[in-house]
């Protein structure tokens, strides 16, 4: 068995969501019970749905998706006196580039999920509530609907749960593959049938989300620690992590390592513990060059932030921000103009359209880049990248573009030298590609 | 001073100055003439000269250039011009792209030569040549047509009206 | 009902204004312009196209102004007093142009796009976008009408947007994404949507263009006139654009008490009718043929006929309304008759007092604003989407503010996703109403209508059409159940003249401001004014003159702007008529179908060149403006009537428009109702055999004459003929979807494709009143007929049938 799996070489054992993934058993609803699963539903569910929210909010669980946002705070923002029912929709639309925690916490222990779902859907009186896979998520998709099949058999979803007078529907949703209905608008949007494209914000989906309808949106991680401090108090979460980013967050280690995967530790990790401890440092022994501390849409860090912890302040402290916990990691021969285009061709073929300077802004950066990587650069090139990043940023209709700009303004920020050694050797240093002459001179 | 009781140097320097005066006029009298004996000798105008009728030009593939926009009509301060655009059929167009001039008509009674129409046209499909022979016996004849702006002007002095001298 | 305030800044000016006003709305009111693309008043926010930033203080982000609402104390500024916002506004065009083709030549937009003044105003001069701009295949129809082109769109979602809010109808949307997103339609699909003109007007670009306009004009070769539409009674503001004398656009203009912003595909694209080659602009009087002459001896000629005669004037419902009054003034002093009527239908029993009812009791009357805001609406007997199509829009804009409507009618309409139907067999309609007199509420349709007119009191609405006033009780019933529950009441009618002509007295029983002819105080009061009247004794309908004439009781007969032929639902009766009448006096446009009847032919001057006022169905006069002079020798009609007052050796005692204006409006002011109660005595059950109603009304595209020339709107929006049939019924008789039918009736039949639907009350066939190849007048007698057979025609009969599509005599 893989050591990091049973907690093994130098890995600690603060772990709360992916405990268990050295168990198989707790694949199914059996093995999943027979290890405890299910108790904090059944707890949950001896006590008022607002003393939950209390204890949620309690714990300083914040949401894993990105924002950050307190969850217990969220859960209490839903009014109840609407005459309208009310949704929570589990946000299983994991497609930020380098990001596949959700993904494995589904494919080890989907009634861990399907627990803090109930237990969220308790806490907001909902009846209703979905799991809107990402599109290309076939097989995942598949585990959640037995999942949610096994736990309506075993009387944990449907009429009556646990023999308490609350009943609760669960609807697995996949969508149709597109980014932005990971932003909980564009997937409200899709969920309802419509084009998968933001919405107007306010109203704010707490108030008026699905169907017009107050909905709670959380993030596959969100829940999956809510079953834990339904279980074992908020104190005892607030035992993990910093004063304000309790908890642990798993993190997903990808590109030049040793050893990627996903990997949970508490917030505030440096990330040197995480990628020399966990991943097994940069591979082949070669230097770290940028690194994103939380998928594609961060911006990016250099070796000179390795020691930054790995929760919301420190991040926000260091310029970039903790996202989806995805650390895509370069080494000293990949080259960064190459890196952000491929993730902006990624954000241009990923916007939905609606607003212009996300469409049409990614759709130019993607041309200026690809110029400069092919050693087709001119030297007003970089400031038309500065000028983009500064008109895509905050102007745009959602946060799809934000993220967009992270790529350009993060390796202009550390690399500028790289994107004037590309325009100024009239070729990628790296790969070589390119003329090899400056653009005037191949010109004349 | 009251008058007749000139000075004599005053009457001396009056001959003086009309003898001055008189050496001009004896100077231009020998002087080569300037004047052209139009219609019997015409001087071409200067190669590059744009003062006369328009001309509209066509590609090399033979399209036209003109496009039917009306941007010259829009400029010409005289509303000398009258444009027509259509459709053009893509299997038998008559100018690239998706419009044409269906009709083009610059009437000389109005135009005044100024140019600005073919400061305004966006393909140069309307130039001015050298052709700056205007004289017509009716006012229909003064309207050109498209058909009459396509075609390169009459060479000088061949003009209808230029004849009889 | 006050609405909280909120007070801020926008650039340092004060301004007050509701709260949840868009902040773009509010620095509207302070008169500061801020750029925007995807912005319109009429439509929800979109936030798309990023162009009206503005900066608030204390927000690190800029804002959307179309989206962000106002809060109190709230500190905005705009371009004008940020560098910032107008840095982030150039930048933004700058991305909006990226993609842009920039054939501002050629587009038909070049001249008035707001995406080109923008960029002239701010824009970057030069381009820093060096690479290939993106290409989509173009020019591409939605339909014949609309054009798109995609490479000028800029995805602002203003068209799709008006399909889905607006109209209801979404024929287009968005399709793809990111830089590849593109405004499209099903494959195979046109955009058949009557209101498809609205998204050319609204698109900030030239993405959107109108077949009819294509390469025509530009803007500077305009000349133009503000004006009302002519085609119904909707009264929408239109402006009319003429390049050289030929009107070659029509475009709505903004009037948030009658059209809002919008007009249909008719008022939009059939604007060729003055200019119609057939169109006659000289006076004719039959000698051999019909000869042309001078306007003096086709008056002559007519004093002559008409001296001591009987005369009878039948109008189209086109009359502008100072041409119905001086008509209605010289029919019955000149002419001394009471036989003229505006109306199309054959109207009668209550209706002639309702008729009375609509003109004068003004407490009654409604208005679009009511329409809008109202809580409970029942439409009976009108098919707004196809009859008065901008009252349509805004019952669907009643409806998104939450009001109950209801729908009596025989067939389902265009309401079908907003309003309750209740689908009633023709002739049935008062017997449905008077339910909603007696006040049964309860679980069916009509219950439910009941219920929601009493709960919303003054805020319920009941909408009558023509059509009810073909029945001797229905409009009065629907009148009654107005006032039963408290709610307002209007009769709808369906052309731009009739409200008008109805004021001004042409009809046979009412004089001007709807006075009693045969009501010695009321004819007092109008013969103050016009002198003696010797005839009081009320005259004709249009039903019964044409039944005089048919059988020779008249010896003049004129026709003003209708063509009894194709206008009126008896065809026979009206050849007849036309037949046995000694002298025909046609006054219009052109002579049409009646070049072979007509002895005399009076040059009307056609609507771009008339300055007069049109009634809405609401009642609100508006008026139209010249945008040229007459035609020919074309006068306008009032002026032609005043000719004919002197030819008859008398004077219509006016001699300019103003004048004219003058008289009438003191006959035409408000005034109360002061007749009685009317003799009803309650419809009761209709009993029906086994046969089949026959009913029909015009389609909103047809082959009406001022639809001449829209060579274009034909082509998208006209439907072949067609019957309807309910299943059940089509079952009983073995027909089938898709075939043919012969319809028989006793005045006579066709052969027609059958349409088996179940939106269509059972017992009822319908077919449009006027579509190519399928006059339905010539299947009637009036707009409904009992008694009508269907029967299934075989394929292979039908094709061999030589009156396929056509229509054959008596039985």
């Amino acid at each position: 068995m893989d050591p990091r799996r049973a907690g093994g070489r130098g890995v600690t054992t603060d772990r709360i969501i992916t405990r268990n993934w050295g168990n198989p058993d707790v694949f199914h609803v059996d093995g999943y019970v027979a290890n405890g699963g299910y108790a904090g539903l059944k707890k949950a569910l001896a006590m008022a749905p607002e003393d939950v929210i209390e204890l949620v909010k309690g714990s300083g669980l914040r949401g894993r998706g990105g924002a950050g946002f307190p969850t217990g705070v969220k859960w209490s923002f839903v009014p109840q006196d609407t005459g309208k029912p009310t949704y929570v929709v589990c946000n299983f639309d994991e497609s930020e580039p380098g990001t596949f925690n959700n993904r494995e916490l589904v494919d080890r222990e989907p009634h861990q999920l399907l627990e803090g779902l109930a237990i969220a859907a308790y806490a907001v009186r909902c009846h209703n509530a979905y799991i809107y896979v990402r599109g290309e998520f076939l097989h995942q998709g598949t585990i959640v609907r037995r999942a949610v099949e096994e736990a309506y058999d075993r009387g944990f979803l449907g009429k009556g749960i646990c023999g308490s007078d609350f009943d609760l529907d669960v609807v697995p949703h996949r969508g149709a593959g597109a980014y932005i209905c990971g932003e909980e608008t564009g997937l409200l949007n899709s969920l309802e049938g419509f084009r998968g494209q933001p919405r107007q914000r306010p109203p704010f989906p707490a108030v008026e989300g699905l169907y017009a309808s107050p909905t709670v949106i959380n993030n596959v991680e969100t829940l999956c620690n809510v079953p834990h401090i339904l279980e074992n108090g908020a104190d005892w979460f607030r035992g993990f992590g910093t004063a304000k980013s309790p908890g642990t967050k798993v993190f997903s280690v990808s590109g030049k390592v040793e050893r990627p995967g996903n990997y949970e530790v508490p917030m505030g990790t440096p990330f040197r513990v995480l990628l020399e401890e966990h991943a097994g440092g940069v591979l082949g022994g070669k230097a770290l060059k940028a690194w994103t501390p939380g998928g594609s849409s961060t911006p990016m860090l250099t070796a000179e932030h390795l020691d930054v912890g790995l929760d919301f302040e420190s991040l926000q402290a260091a310029g970039s921000l903790l996202g989806t916990g995805a650390a895509i990691v370069l080494d000293e021969t990949d080259c960064v103009v190459e890196a952000a285009r491929r993730l902006l061709a990624f954000y241009a073929h990923e916007s939905c359209g609606k607003c212009t300077p996300c469409r049409e802004g990614t759709w130019w950066a993607v041309r200026v880049l690809s110029r400069i990587e092919e050693g087709l650069g001119r030297p007003e090139d970089l400031p038309i990248m500065n000028d983009l990043g500064r008109n895509i940023l905050f102007r745009a209709f959602c946060p799809l573009a934000d993220g967009a700009v992270s790529p350009i303004t993060s390796t202009l920020t550390y690399f500028r030298e790289e994107y004037e050694a590309h325009v100024r050797e009239g070729r990628c240093p790296f790969t070589g590609s390119g003329p090899g002459r400056r653009i005037e001179e191949v010109a004349s | 001073m009251s008058r007749g009781e000139q000075r004599p140097q005053d009457f001396l320097g009056g001959l003086a100055a009309a003898a001055r005066g008189m050496g001009v006029v004896i100077k231009q009298v020998f002087r080569p003439d300037v004047t052209e004996r139009y219609p019997q000798q015409i001087d071409e105008p200067p190669p590059r000269s744009h003062i006369g009728r328009h001309l509209l030009n066509r590609y090399e593939n033979g399209l036209e250039k003109c496009i039917g926009c009306e941007l010259c009509a829009y400029a010409c301060p005289a509303d000398a011009i009258w444009v027509e655009g259509a459709d053009n059929d893509p299997e038998n167009p008559v100018s690239p792209g998706e419009r044409h001039a269906k009709d083009y008509q610059i009437n000389y009674l109005r135009c005044i030569m100024c140019g600005l129409c073919v400061e305004a046209c966006p393909t140069r499909a309307l130039t001015m040549t050298h052709a700056y022979e205007m004289a017509f016996t009716s006012r229909e004849d003064a309207i050109f047509t498209k058909e009459q702006l396509l075609e390169p002007p009459l060479p000088l002095g061949t003009a209808p009206g230029t004849q009889e001298g | 009902m006050t609405q909280e305030a909120v007070t801020l800044t926008i650039d340092g000016k004060e301004v007050t204004v509701p709260k949840g006003t868009l902040i773009i709305r509010a620095a509207e009111q302070l008169g500061i312009e801020i750029p925007r693309f995807c912005d319109h008043p009429l439509l929800e926010p979109a936030g798309a196209c990023r162009q009206c930033y503005v900066e608030v203080e204390g927000q690190a982000k800029l804002f959307t102004s179309c989206t962000a609402t106002v809060a109190p104390g709230m500190a905005v500024r705009t371009q004008n007093s940020s560098e910032v916002v107008h840095e982030a506004q150039v930048a933004n065009l700058e991305f909006l142009l990226l993609n842009h083709p920039l054939d501002c030549p050629i587009c038909d937009r070049g001249g008035e796009c707001p995406l080109q003044d923008q960029a002239l105003a701010f824009g970057p001069g030069e381009s820093r976008y060096v690479e290939a701009k993106r290409t989509f295949e173009k020019p591409i129809p939605l339909s014949p009408l609309v054009g798109l082109d995609r490479e000028r769109c800029v995805l602002c979602a203003r068209c799709t947007r008006f399909c889905d809010q607006i109209s209801g109808d979404r024929f287009i949307e968005l399709f793809a994404r990111g830089a590849g997103e593109r405004v499209s339609i099903a494959a195979g699909e046109d955009f058949l949507s009557p209101f498809s003109g609205n998204t050319i007007q609204i698109c900030p670009v030239g993405a959107l263009t109108a077949t009819p306009y294509r390469f025509v004009a530009r803007p500077f070769d305009l000349s133009s006139v503000d004006t009302v539409c002519p085609h119904c009674s909707a009264g929408c503001n239109v402006k009319l654009d003429v390049r050289r004398g030929k009107v070659v656009r029509h475009l709505a203009r903004d009037n948030l008490d009658v059209n809002d912003a919008w007009l249909c595909d008719k008022g939009r694209f059939a604007f060729r009718f003055p200019d119609d080659e057939r169109r006659v602009t000289i006076p004719l009087l039959r000698d051999r043929g019909l000869e042309p002459t001078s306007f003096g001896e086709v008056m002559d000629a007519i004093g002559d006929w008409s001296r001591g005669k009987r005369v009878a004037f039948l109008t189209g419902g086109r009359l502008a309304d100072e041409d119905a009054y001086a008509l209605s003034k010289v029919a019955r002093t000149a002419f001394v008759t009471n036989d003229l009527d505006h109306r199309r239908e054959f109207a009668g029993g209550e209706a002639e007092r309702l008729a009375a009812v609509a003109v004068t009791d003004r407490a009654l009357s409604v208005t679009y604003r009511d329409v809008e805001r109202a809580k409970a609406i029942v439409v009976a007997g009108l098919d707004a989407e196809q009859e008065v199509p901008i009252l349509h829009l805004r019952l669907r804009k009643a409806a998104r503010r939450g009001a109950r409507i209801f729908v009596l009618n025989p067939r389902r309409t265009r309401l079908w996703d907003v309003a309750e139907h209740v689908l009633c067999r023709p002739g049935q309609e008062a017997h449905v109403l008077e339910q909603i007199v007696d006040g049964e509420g309860g679980d069916s349709g009509v219950g439910r209508a009941a219920d929601a007119l009493r709960e919303a009191g003054e805020a319920g609405v009941v909408l009558a059409g023509m059509r009810l006033a073909e029945h001797p009780l229905a409009a009065d019933v629907a009148l009654r159940a107005a006032r039963r529950t408290g709610a307002r009441f209007s009769l709808v009618p369906r052309r731009a003249g009739d409200k008008g002509a109805l004021a001004a007295g042409v009809h046979p029983r009412l004089l001007p401001g709807g006075r009693r002819v045969d009501d010695p105080g009321e004819r007092a009061e109008v013969e103050a004014v016009w002198g003696e009247l010797k005839n009081v004794v009320p005259g004709r309908n249009a039903k019964q003159i044409l039944e005089a004439a048919a059988n020779r009781e008249i010896d003049v007969l004129f026709l003003v702007g209708v063509d009894p032929l194709r206008d009126f639902p008896d065809a026979r009766l009206a050849r007849h008529a036309l037949e046995n009448v000694p002298y025909k006096v046609v006054q219009s446009l052109e002579l049409g179908s009646l070049e072979p009847f007509a002895d005399a032919f009076l040059p009307a001057a056609a609507f771009p060149e008339r300055d007069a006022h049109f009634t809405t169905w609401e009642g609100r006069a508006q008026r139209i403006r010249p945008v040229r002079g007459p035609a020919g020798l074309s006068r306008p009609d009032w002026e032609i009537f005043a000719g004919l007052a002197r030819a008859m050796g008398g004077s219509l005692g006016f001699e300019s428009l103003e004048d004219l204006q003058e008289e009438s409006v003191g006959l035409l002011s408000p005034r109360a109702f002061s007749g009685g109660a009317s003799a009803w005595v309650g419809a009761g059950a209709p009993q029906w055999i086994d046969e089949l109603t026959l009913f029909t009304y015009p389609l909103l595209v047809d082959e009406g004459r001022l639809s001449e020339g829209a060579s274009e709107l034909k082509a998208a929006l006209e439907e072949k003929p067609f019957l309807e049939i309910h299943p059940v019924d089509a079952d009983k008789r073995s027909i089938a979807d898709g075939g043919e039918v012969r319809v028989r009736t006793q005045a006579g039949q066709a052969v027609v494709p059958v349409r088996v639907t179940p939106d269509i009350a059972e017992g009822s066939v319908f077919v449009p009143f006027n579509q190519p190849g399928l006059a339905a007048n010539t299947l009637l007698s009036g707009r409904f007929t009992a008694g009508a057979t269907v029967e299934a025609v075989a394929a292979a009969e039908a094709a061999a049938d030589p009156e396929r599509l056509t229509v054959g005599g008596g039985p």
